[in-house]
């Protein structure tokens, strides 16, 4: 099991399961991988899962045989509160006690062998970033023997605890599959949250009716309830801890991390640094993979002309050269700059700066009405909008993580990537600004600033209009800084880079193959005026031949002479044919209709034609310009997209591409939501299609109002 | 310096102080959450940063409070 990890709270928001080797005995062990958890008591959604996961209340789904609950060793008090929690659920408890390297770091020496007695369970000390005490945790996991909870240790305050024994037996009596030992656990999540009061409402109507009961009997003696089992359980770790830990440092004296936040989380060079990081993060995207990307660019124009010059003439062959590898391949291009992108997300999640941007971000994300809880979903946004969509499950306040799934969209996902490096390297200028920062990454920078910005005020709209409410409340801990590990990054580029492949492989194959049957057929019958121009230039070369033949040249070299003199007439009139078979094809009459309505923001048919084709999914604007140019274009000397781009005209000569229309198609692109995974998962996510309709639309509408404006804007100025 | 040793909100204390929590004045999710981070009435927190936010340190862990959130969490310092 190679799962994602990262170093700040919240990496996992879903059970992920995976597999390990058991004992000679034993079949493999099936392991279940649980999102992080500071106690049993779920008020996020990911919280929720771990509790439904442990308490067997997932339907279909047993309780796991064995839990193995990871706590962090550097705050051992707080952690052994989630961990004593899982003892009361009365499974076999492993502890792996992880990041002793912290704790040792910040001076504390813990005593295991007195701890594993305290508790009753086996206590595992690690270093997993290390690998370290992991055979040893294996070696437990394998275990046969492993010991059930010794009997809760701790005491509820009197007036709570002389009602928990006849609230067991009615739950127990209502439900009685219910595993013994797990009763009183959901007694104290019923007492004090209310969604665990929803959850057995209907499966035990009665318990519920007397919890309700006992509730008000509680408030009416004003007695604090709700932080019962807070006290009782830590009136008896602390202690515990107390005997079990040994403080060898003065708790003022600062560590490494304390040192490095000093700077890191600065007032003022905290957001100034963050800004640097992302442009030097964008610039290095742009400018380092150009190299690769050249190499795989050529390698995908050598494997169009290998395959047109070893197979026969064909529409097979035409499909596999102008549908699948000019389609694929254009999008396959791009996946240099992915891998960089996902290396640098891996770098600031490993070494802990992830946590910090969230930190940082705060006090920008509390004027928009968010906190920055909300800025790690929208960081992973980056990557792809699925992740960020997901992770927003961490956030406990409904209605910001409604909003910020709202808002995850506009973040610039890898999925644009390819086409804000096509039009920009194309369209923009080169050059630099102080010989560092090229004006093609500085663009490249201002297309994810607009998403982000564009985000900020859509939440901003949201929170003051469709979700009013208090301002959000932020509290998270900041993770030791790492040394990153390079291995896990580089698994994880591997892994996207596969889900990267395998979309192009599939969708982009698939579409590809459409498309070009799209941009092919039907084959419509030749426009009188180019056909009567094909015949006047046939009858100028037949004309041509004569008079050199008539001259004494031999008919051969004639004919060879003419050629050359009329090559330039036949690419014309060939292009013209083949221009006037694309706009009639099926995606030329698509994009014709679309044309007016798309006219207005700078875009010509095959644009319009373009935009439609990615409504699924944006990278295949890619695929599907190099289809339409690929079959529309005959001109062999300039295979490279971007060329030909560049090189299209209108029937009047002016360019169909100028830089505004560049811009306005990037605009287009940052703005509207192009991807239907990301429309499911909305869905899957808020549990009704109203919110991904409206995250359509409002996304679709601000595209085209932007893309109007500037493309409408530019030419009242003058710059088209 | 107060005469008497009474709570007073987190953002009253400088950096470098040890303090003793004593009670916050938060919505009861909110408290649950701050307790759940080990944020707790009774637990001694380091000061680490008291500016446009607040960081404090319990046993290794780093904890980040929003501005508006330290100043609900009441504390005394012995020193003062």
């Amino acid at each position: 099991m190679r799962q994602k990890v990262g170093n700040y709270p919240g990496v996992t928001v879903e059970r992920k399961i995976g597999q390990m080797p058991g004992s000679h005995t034993q079949g493999p062990i099936e392991l279940i991988d649980l999102p992080g958890s500071y106690s049993l008591s779920p008020k996020s959604l990911d919280e929720r899962i771990a509790y439904d996961v442990l308490s067997g209340h997932l339907p279909g789904e047993a309780r796991p045989d064995a839990v193995v609950c990871v706590a962090d060793a550097s705050n051992l008090e707080r952690n052994l509160y989630l961990a004593t929690q899982v003892l009361d659920l009365g499974l076999p408890v492993i502890i792996a006690l992880n990041m002793m390297d912290a704790a040792e770091e910040a001076g504390l020496q813990i005593n295991i062998p007195l701890l594993q007695e305290k508790l009753g369970v086996p206590v595992v000390p690690m270093v997993a970033s290390q690998n370290d005490g992991l055979g040893k945790l294996k070696y437990q996991m394998r275990r046969l023997d492993l010991p059930l909870p010794a009997e809760r240790q701790w005491s509820l305050m009197p007036a709570v605890d002389v009602e928990i024994a006849d609230l067991i037996a009615e739950l127990q009596a209502e439900v009685p599959t219910l595993p013994a030992g797990q009763g009183f656990v959901e007694v104290l999540q019923c007492l004090t949250s209310d969604l665990m009061m929803e959850f057995w409402e209907e499966r035990a109507p009665l318990f519920c009716t007397k919890v309700a009961a006992i509730r008000d009997k509680l408030d009416a003696q004003k007695a604090p309830y709700q932080q019962a089992e807070v006290i009782g359980r830590y009136s008896w770790l602390s202690p515990l801890v107390a005997q079990c830990v040994e403080r060898r440092k003065d708790p003022s004296q600062k560590t490494t991390s304390d040192k490095i936040d000093a700077v890191l989380t600065h007032q003022l060079f905290g957001p100034v640094l963050f800004g640097l990081l992302l442009l030097l993060i964008f610039q290095a995207v742009f400018t380092w993979a150009t190299p690769v990307m050249d190499l795989i660019e050529g390698g995908v124009v050598n494997l169009g002309g290998l395959v047109r010059s070893n197979f026969p003439g064909g529409w097979i062959t035409d499909m596999v050269v102008d549908g699948v590898i000019a389609g694929v391949g254009n999008v396959a291009v791009f996946l240099p700059q992915i891998l960089l992108l996902f290396f640098f997300l891996g770098l600031m999640e490993d070494t802990g700066y992830m946590a910090r941007s969230a930190f940082i971000m705060d006090r920008v994300m509390s004027k928009v009405g968010l906190s920055g809880g909300s800025v790690v979903p929208l960081l992973s946004s980056f990557a792809c909008a699925i992740p960020g969509i997901m992770a927003a499950r961490t956030l406990a306040n409904p209605k910001d993580r409604l909003i910020t799934i709202m808002v995850a969209p506009l973040m610039s996902c890898s999925a644009r990537l390819p086409v804000y490096t096509l039009f920009i390297a194309a369209f923009l200028p080169t050059g630099s600004v102080f010989g560092i920062i090229t004006f093609q990454g500085l663009a490249m920078f201002s297309m994810y600033l607009l998403g982000t910005v564009m985000a900020f005020v859509a939440a901003f709209v949201l929170k003051r209009i469709v979700f009013k409410g208090e301002s959000s409340f932020f509290a998270m801990e900041l993770p030791p800084y790492r040394v990153p590990r390079f291995k896990q990054i580089f698994w994880r580029m591997i892994d996207r880079s596969k889900a990267f492949v395998v979309r192009a492989g599939k969708i982009i194959f698939g579409m590809s193959i459409v498309l070009w049957f799209m941009a092919r057929y039907p084959v419509a019958e030749m426009d009188t005026t180019i056909a009567e121009q094909r015949i006047e230039a046939e009858a100028t070369y037949f004309a041509h031949v004569d008079s050199l033949v008539a001259s004494g040249m031999p008919q051969p070299m004639a004919e060879i002479t003419v050629d050359e003199r009329m090559a330039a007439t036949f690419q014309r009139q060939d292009a013209a044919e083949a221009g006037y078979l694309v706009e009639h094809s099926i995606i030329g009459r698509i994009g014709k209709i679309l044309e007016p309505v798309m006219r207005p923001l700078g875009f010509d048919w095959k644009i319009s034609a373009g935009i439609v084709s990615a409504f699924a999914a944006r990278e295949v604007i890619i695929s599907a310009l190099a289809t339409i140019y690929s079959v529309g274009d005959v001109d062999e000397d300039s295979p490279l997209l971007r060329e030909k781009l560049k090189a299209d005209r209108y029937a009047d000569g002016s360019p169909v591409y100028t830089p505004l229309v560049a811009v306005s198609l990037l605009v287009f692109f940052v703005l509207a939501l192009q991807c239907m995974s990301t429309l499911a998962i909305a869905r899957r996510e808020t549990n009704t299609w109203r919110w991904p309709a409206v995250m359509w639309l409002y996304m679709t509408g601000l595209a085209y109002l932007f893309s109007l404006v500037i493309y409408q804007g530019g030419q009242a100025l003058g710059l088209g | 310096m107060s005469p008497v040793n009474v709570p007073q909100p987190l953002t009253s204390f400088a950096a470098g102080l040890v303090v003793h929590l004593s009670f916050f004045a938060l919505a009861a999710s909110e408290a649950q959450r701050l307790r759940d981070l080990g944020v707790r009435e009774g637990n001694a927190i380091h000061v680490l940063k008291n500016a446009d936010t607040f960081v404090c340190k319990i046993e290794a862990s780093r904890i980040a409070l929003r501005r508006e959130v330290a100043m609900k969490v009441f504390a005394t310092s012995p020193g003062l």
